[in-house]
Formats: C-alpha cells, structure tokens, sequence
C-alpha cells in the first residue's frame, strides 16, 4: 500500500493550514517585533539622554505604576489609581446603562408602532447625526462640569445610535411573527413583551459591544475637558509633565478595561438562554 | 338566449366567508397605478367547509387569504363578512399557518406550542396549576402526535423545515382544544416546505382534526394533488382568462373553477385511482394554461359548487350573446343550444 501524500501549505494561498501552535507563534510575531523595536528605540534614546521624558523603559513603566497603585496620595490619602477606575468605570457604567434602557423600550416602540415611529423618527434621526463631541461644550455649559454631563454625554452619544438601530431591527422583523401571535390570541401588549422585548435582548448586548469603543472615547474626552479623577483626567493631568512613563500603561490598562467588557458581553451572549441567538432563521 | 349569470346562494347567516365584487391591487411603482391582483372575486364559504384554494403562482391566492386574516383591507367590495363581521385586524378567531416564519425563534418548541395557551388563558386559569398541567398534557400530546417529543427543548433555528412545519400547526391546532377558536383556519402554503412521506402524515393528520371540529379551513397550496385529495371543494384562482372588455379590465385573478369534491377517504390511496387523476389533469388544463384562456362566459360549466356564484355583466361577455358562435358561446357549452 501506497500511502497518499499531499502537500499542505502552513503559510501561503488559500488552503494553507498554519495549525494551532504555528498560528499563535505568527500571530505573537508581530507582538514580538513591535515590543522588541520599543526597548532597542527607548534603549538608544537613553544612553544619548539618560532623561529622556519620550520613551521611558519598561522599567521606569512599572515604577510609576507601582506608585500610583500603592503609595496613597498626600492630599487625599486614597490610591489614585483605584480611585480612577472607579470614577471612570462609574460614568461609563451609569452613561451605558441609561443609553440601554431608554434605546431598548423606545427602540421597541418606534419599531413596532408607526405612529411611534412617525412621531419620533425624525427626532431620533437628526439627533444620530449630531456629533456628541461638538455638543460637549453646550453639554458642560448646561449641566455643570459634574457627573452629570458626563453620564448624558456617553447616554447620548451611544444611546441615539442604539435607539435608531432596535428601531431598525424591530421594524424588520417578520411580519408573520406578529400576525402569528395575534391570531394565537394575543394583545398587542403580549407580543411586544412576549414576542419581540425577548428577541432584541441579544440584539441590544451585541449593540452594546459595538458602542463600547465610543462609550469609552466619551468618557476619556469628558474627563480630559473637566473631571478631578478618572482615567482620563490622569491621562490629561501627566501629559503637562511628559509623564510618558504613567501615560503608557494608563493607556494600555484603559484598552484591558475595553477588552474585559467586550468578553463580558460576548460570556452574557454565550448563556444557555440566548443559545436560540445567531443561528441562521432557514 | 339572455345569458344568466348564477346566481348567489341564499345567505342564511351560517356563513365563514361572504365576499361579493371583490376587486383588490397593489400600487406598481414601475406602472404608477395600481395593479389590479383581485377581479371581482365571489366566494360564498359555509362554515365547515374545507376548501383547497390552488391557481398558478402569482395569482393572488395569498392575497386573497391575507384578506381573510385581515391583514389586508379590501379595496373594494360589494359585501364582505369573515365569520359575519367585516374582519378587523388579525385576532384568535381566524387562525393561520405560515409556511415559514410564524414560530418565536426565542421559545422552544413546548413553549411555542403553548404560546396560544399562554396569550389566552385567563387569570384564574393562568394561576391554576391544574390548568397548566392540562395544558402541558395537552401540549405533549400534540409534540407526540406530531412527531416532536425528542424535539421539544429545541429552539426552532435548530430544527428542519417539516419539523418546524409541524409545530406551526400544532401551536394553531391546540387552541381549538383548549378553547374552542378560531373557528376559521387559513393555511397559506402550510405544507410547501415538508417532504413527501411527512406531507401525507401531516394531510391525514388535518383530516381528522377537521373530521372532529368541523372548522371552516381555507387551504392555500401549489399541489393540485394535494388540494383535490383534502378538500370538499376546490377553488381555482386564475389570471389567465379573458372577457369582451378592454384589456385594462381584464387583469388580476378571477375564480374560474369551484368544484365540489367527493368526501374524504382518509386512505391517501384514493390519489392513485383513474377519477381522482383526471380530475386533478382537467383542472391544470383548464385553469393554469396561460396559452389557452378561457372566456369569462365559459366560467360557469366549472363553478359547480352549490355555493359558487358569478355576477357577471353584459359587456364582459357581449360576443358570447351576440353572434353566439364559436369556443366562446356559454350555450354551447351548458349543452342548451
């Protein structure tokens, strides 16, 4: 017996197979090479000046983040960077929270009754193109530098958005549905709450992954303008040091938050409850 | 030699369908008018009836059962009453099974099944744990009559096409047990997507149900077999006719054929025997030839049914009385002349 053999590429074309260990070592590769040219770069800028503000080793990183996570600060006397996360996390959290809400019932409603939709549509339309950061100023200027216009701006920046894509898929689901359930005995009622509320619930958690990277542009624009703690603010206040060395992972730990929320969501999709969720209708 | 349209039935009241000059259409964006899809339909339906509604695809057969639902508004009609109202909006007294859609993507089969029970039941009943559990047998029931028990935590995206046929029919079905509606059932294609061992289990199966509650069933399919074999009457719906006036009344579907049918055997070994093949080939020769359409004054050698009617006026058929000749002439064709 002859045994047949044919060739498969790791690499190159279509069919190529990398395979699982091949695949992770390609895709830390880049990782690798972009980390590698970092050190050798902030390596030579240092033997040419060994204060060079710009590039801080990986050394000076840790130290400064080894201050901000354990030495309390002299005025307050709380950790700052524990502090941070909370108040950037309580803005984000309270601005998606509210954004969720109010897009998932009045989202519902414009898509399932046209007088609803014909009534706000406009509205809901006009405000989606109005960019939430041109309104910062107004937003300040009304609501104060507090907590408040920082929640409104994140609600408003992603929840409009939102509104108008639940509206969208609401609208679009099969009529027959509804018809369906109206002839199985249903008030109008029932079949927002028992036909369609449940099935935009996955809609609205996928909506919410996507808005996750403008929810948390808004909160780092918010706290840069005016805020006295937060991820942002810290970012703003080290920058008028040069403070790269705090500045960096500040902003590496910022985008592990991001990620963090984003599997959040994807874990909360994977629940036996939404196993019914995007698998094909034919 | 006055050519006489039939004339209506005596209407007792006892009616599930009462529809008299119904005419409806579409705006066509491209014609920028309407379209006329419906030409003056007559369709007197007693309740009980089971009745095959069959024509060539995209004569308007959903259309019309879309009117029966009331998911549509008539444009135009002398008189129309579904179950002796004019029908509103859908509701639990006419049901309907889709051939796709209609099932909650959301709820597994058992809950699918007991959505009806769920919207209607009332609140003494919705907290009575009895009436559930009448209800949950109930439900277990129809999953095993329907071939689904193994299927019952499934959600439908995780079934095939027959499977999910089946609990369509199941979730409309079991309301008539437990609470006696609808009393009219459209079925728009219901069985255009199961395969054909499944499909004969499924057309026995309605038999039955409509042996034991007599529920007026309007049954919308492509299969002529199919609508011959269940049917005590079958209603071709056809836009391939012609009458003496001009052209642009001439579009949409009209009713060409109503005939009664034998009543059933229950044995799907009657599609086999020499009657029922002829019968099934004289319908698709008459009614679904776009090559040879048939005169608006030839329609009544073939509404048969006691209950079928024709209001049809003298310029429709003003060459069939004039000159009385030819293919065309009614009297030739009743055997009167």
């Amino acid at each position: 017996m002859t045994e047949l053999k044919r060739s498969i590429p790791v690499f190159w074309g279509l069919h190529a197979r990398p395979g699982m260990v091949f695949g992770r070592i390609l895709g830390l590769l880049p990782v690798a090479l972009v980390l590698g040219l970092y050190m050798f770069v902030s390596h030579a800028r240092h033997l040419v000046n060994a204060d060079d503000k710009l590039m801080p080793t990986l050394h000076q990183m840790s130290d400064a983040m080894k201050t901000i996570m354990t030495v309390p600060d002299k005025r307050s006397g709380k950790i700052l960077f524990v502090e941070d996360t909370k108040a950037s996390l309580k803005r984000l959290g309270m601005g998606i929270g509210i954004a969720a809400v109010a897009s998932y019932f009045i989202g519902i409603m414009m898509g399932m009754f046209p007088g609803f939709r014909a009534l706000l549509g406009p509205l809901v339309v006009g405000l989606s193109n109005v960019n939430p950061l041109a309104l910062l100023v107004i937003i300040l200027v009304a609501l104060g530098v507090g907590e408040s216009s920082k929640v409104f701006l994140i609600a408003f920046g992603i929840g409009i958005p939102m509104m108008r894509s639940i509206a969208g898929m609401a609208e679009r689901m099969p009529n027959e549905l509804t018809v369906k359930a109206l002839t199985l005995g249903a008030s109008q009622f029932q079949v927002l709450y028992k036909i369609v509320a449940p099935q935009m619930l996955p809609r609205l958690i996928d909506l919410i992954r996507v808005s996750l990277g403008a929810a948390w542009m808004f909160v780092l624009a918010a706290e840069y303008v005016a805020a006295t703690e937060g991820l942002g603010f810290r970012i703003n206040l080290q920058q008028r040091y040069m403070n790269m060395a705090l500045i960096i992972p500040y902003v590496i730990y910022i985008s592990l938050l991001a990620y963090t929320g984003d599997l959040l969501l994807q874990g909360i999709l994977k629940l036996p409850c939404f196993r019914w969720y995007g698998k094909s209708e034919d | 030699m006055d050519f006489i349209p039939r004339p209506k039935p005596p209407i007792t009241g006892n009616e599930s369908i009462h529809l008299e000059d119904a005419y409806h259409g579409y705006f066509d964006l491209s014609l920028r008018r309407t379209r006329t899809v419906l030409n003056d339909i007559d369709l007197v339906v007693s309740r009980g009836e089971f009745v095959s509604l069959v024509g060539p695809s995209g004569c308007g057969k959903s259309t019309l059962l879309k009117l029966f639902t009331g998911q549509e508004i008539v444009q135009r009609a002398k008189n129309f009453e579904v179950l002796g109202l004019l029908p509103s909006f859908p509701d639990r007294t006419r049901g309907v099974v889709f051939q796709n859609y209609g099932l909650a993507p959301h709820l597994t089969v058992l809950r699918n099944i007991l959505l009806g029970l769920e919207f209607q039941a009332s609140l003494l009943q919705r907290f009575s744990p009895s009436w559930w559990k009448r209800a949950k047998d109930m439900a277990s029931k129809y999953l095993d009559d329907m071939r689904l028990t193994d299927a019952s935590d499934k959600y439908p995206p995780e079934l095939s096409g027959g499977m999910r046929q089946r609990v369509a029919i199941a979730q409309t079905l079991i309301t008539i047990d437990l609470f006696g509606m609808p009393d009219l059932i459209c079925m728009d294609e219901s069985y255009g997507a199961l395969d054909a061992s499944t499909r004969e289990d499924l057309q026995i199966f309605i038999l039955k149900l409509w042996e034991k509650y007599k529920k007026t069933i309007v049954f919308v399919t492509h299969n002529l077999e199919e609508a011959v074999f269940l049917g005590t009457r079958v209603v071709v719906l056809s836009q391939f006719w012609t009458s003496d006036q001009p052209a642009a009344q001439q579009e949409g579907s009209r009713i060409i054929m109503d005939i009664p049918l034998e009543s059933h055997a229950m044995s799907t070994e009657v599609k086999q025997t020499a009657a029922f093949k002829e019968l099934t080939k004289y319908i698709l020769d008459r009614g679904f030839n776009p090559k040879q359409r048939l005169h608006v004054a030839q329609f009544n050698a073939d509404l048969r049914h006691p209950n079928s009617f024709s209001s049809l006026t003298r310029e429709q058929c003003a060459t069939a009385f004039v000159d009385g000749s030819g293919a065309t002439s009614p009297q030739s064709l009743d055997g009167k002349t």
